[in-house]
């Protein structure tokens, strides 16, 4: 069983260590940018406002002076030496006495009122010159921004490597452990699919006294468990049916022995009573013949008995050779034969054509001719027998039924009907040993069939049955 | 020279009636019995008891129960056939057994019929009939050099 890869545990622990780390680290590293860029606005904005502090007031010494060519050079001292990008000084009638720098704004640029909030490449501030009291002019100067963002932007680079290479080693690690982690998971699913399959001769190799060896462990001794269990279990299986198969040597020979010791002794019952009628009947008077005659009876009833118990016995014992049967050519064999044993009835027979089952020829002989033989013996009472063999449907497949108009018998006693010398009329209303059914009944157990019926007394009854 | 019936049968009362079944299909022959497997094989080769028998004759039929003490009836039936003296003698099993494979194994060992003893006497009277009809009258046995 191959479990897809985005599915292993293995691409689940990776991924999301992986999700974690760059959620995390970016917080981080967004949260420290900040910080430093507003440090680094912070000194910005303290370092003009000292420049133009200072400024102002030298400005001012030199513009209640005039002295313009000083207020130049020293501007051009303090440009040279500072992130300042422009300087202009303008008097209050708005005449521009300072001039220095890049990129200086013709018209008085907005205010900027913070470093952080600046939109272009400056920072513009703006101050007014003033000596005792009196205003003499302005000054507006323009700060680079790019020393300031050329650092945030090497920290920023900075944070992102250390970022990286965290990330990719801890993807290193929980790889390594993953790998350890699911090769024995896997292993162990492995191992758990091949004893599921009945192979139980899976050991998994213990490492180190962790969950996954602890697991390992418990694993094999589960399966020597099983295994021990199994052993245990043919073993048993091997002396039952060694019980079973002395149990059948038994029924077996019980059987020959009723076959061949019983009929011995009645084969003398039968014989010597017939020699008593022979050599001495004109002895005997009406009562003692009549006597003779029921011991003779007797012993042919039993002598019935043991031949329907034989064959019982023999169905169970019977190999199955299946092969396909003409149900409705033996159907019309057997009552063939029953109209010509017993000429004197008029019975309606209906066989339905082409009846084909397949099952054992032997066995169901004895089945057809034990369900006819009785709508044969059941409904010699009526007038108009009819005895019909068909076929119906029922729940997909084929069902069998042999049908009468005879006797029938209450449902309320099915429960007899298919157990042996059980009987539901009796012997001197129609004779018979109670055997016969409990044959068929076997005989369609054997064949893995069912068998039931439905009747009503003195309308009939019919045996359905399928294979 | 008179010809004899080797009757091997152990329950009297089968005897009884099997010799009371030839005597009323007048089959006079005379007829031997023996009441186990080993007796009927003593009185065949000359042993035991039956040392002092007239050597060179063979029983025209034998009747061959089945069940029988000491050796049973199959067994008799190979030892019969394996010996050239008896080799060619008719062995008609007769039995109460209906089970197939005693049938099966007695033609294999080369019995010439098998009758099942019928429990009604007038059967058994009938079956004894057609035996004594075809291997007593009708069957013409090879003559051992």
């Amino acid at each position: 069983m191959q479990v897809p890869f985005f599915k292993t545990l293995r691409f689940r622990l990776i991924s999301s260590v992986v999700v974690i780390e760059v959620v995390m680290l970016s917080i981080l590293v967004l949260s420290n940018l900040n910080a430093i860029y507003l440090a680094h606005a912070e000194r910005l904005n303290d370092t003009a406002a000292s420049i133009l502090r200072q400024f102002s007031r030298t400005a001012a010494t030199y513009m209640a002076e005039v002295d313009y060519a000083k207020l130049d050079e020293y501007s051009r001292r303090l440009i040279e030496n500072n992130e300042i990008s422009y300087i202009r000084v303008t008097t209050t009638e708005n005449h521009e006495v300072v001039r220095l720098g890049k990129n200086i704004p013709n018209t008085s640029p907005s205010v900027d009122k913070h470093p952080s909030f600046v939109d272009d490449e400056r920072f513009d501030v703006k101050t007014d010159i003033s000596l005792a009291g009196r205003n003499l002019g302005f000054i507006e100067m323009g700060f680079s921004l790019h020393v300031m963002r050329e650092a945030v932007s090497s920290s920023r680079n900075r944070s992102i490597l250390i970022a990286l290479t965290e990330i990719i080693l801890s993807i290193a690690v929980t790889i390594f452990i993953g790998l350890r982690l699911t090769k024995n998971l896997h292993n162990l699913s492995e191992a758990v699919v091949k004893v599921g399959e009945g192979q139980l001769d899976v050991t998994l190799p213990v490492k180190g006294d962790d969950e996954i060896g602890q697991t390992s462990d418990a694993f094999n001794k589960m399966v020597e468990q099983l295994y021990q269990y199994r052993y245990q279990m043919e073993e048993l299986i091997e002396e039952r049916t060694a019980e079973l198969e002395d149990a059948n040597k038994e029924l077996e020979t019980f059987s020959y022995s009723v076959s061949h010791d019983l009929r011995s002794p009645l084969r003398a019952i039968a014989g010597f009573s017939q020699i008593i009628q022979d050599d001495y009947g004109d002895k005997l008077d009406e009562d003692g013949k009549d006597l003779l005659i029921r011991i003779h009876d007797g012993a042919s009833k039993m002598e019935t008995l043991i031949n329907d118990m034989m064959e019982l016995s023999r169905v169970k014992r019977k190999e199955l050779e299946l092969e396909e049967v003409d149900l409705s050519l033996l159907a019309v064999e057997l009552t063939d034969r029953f109209t010509y044993l017993d000429a004197k009835r008029d019975v309606e027979i209906k066989v339905e054509g082409g009846l084909m089952c397949c099952c054992d020829r032997g066995l169901l002989i004895i089945v057809m001719e034990n369900l006819l033989g009785n709508a044969w013996k059941y409904s010699a009472k009526v007038d108009k027998a009819v005895i019909e063999f068909g076929r119906t449907y029922e729940g997909g497949r084929d069902v069998f039924y042999v049908k009468d108009n005879g006797a029938g018998f209450n449902m309320q006693y099915i429960d007899k009907l298919f157990e042996p010398f059980k009987r539901l009329h009796g012997e001197s209303e129609f004779a018979g040993t109670g055997v016969g059914l409990a044959t068929v009944a076997r005989v369609i157990k054997r064949h893995n069939g069912k068998i039931w019926a439905e009747a009503e007394v003195g309308k009939g009854s019919t045996f359905y049955f399928y294979l | 020279m008179k010809q004899v019936i080797l009757l091997v049968e152990d329950n009297p009362d089968d005897e009884m009636l099997t010799k009371r079944a030839f005597k009323k299909n007048n089959i006079l022959n005379e007829i031997v019995v023996a009441r186990d497997g080993q007796e009927a094989v003593d009185y065949l080769l000359y042993q035991g008891n039956f040392s002092a028998r007239e050597k060179g004759i063979n029983p025209q039929v034998i009747l061959l129960d089945i069940n029988l003490p000491k050796l049973d009836g199959l067994e008799v039936l190979r030892k019969i056939r394996e010996n050239k003296e008896t080799s060619l003698v008719p062995v008609v099993m007769m039995t109460t057994s209906d089970e197939q494979e005693d049938l099966i194994t007695s033609y294999e060992l080369g019995a010439n019929s098998y009758i099942r003893k019928p429990i009604d006497f007038e059967n058994f009277i009938e079956a004894v009939k057609q035996l004594g009809m075809y291997w007593l009258v009708l069957n013409e046995q090879p003559k051992l050099n």
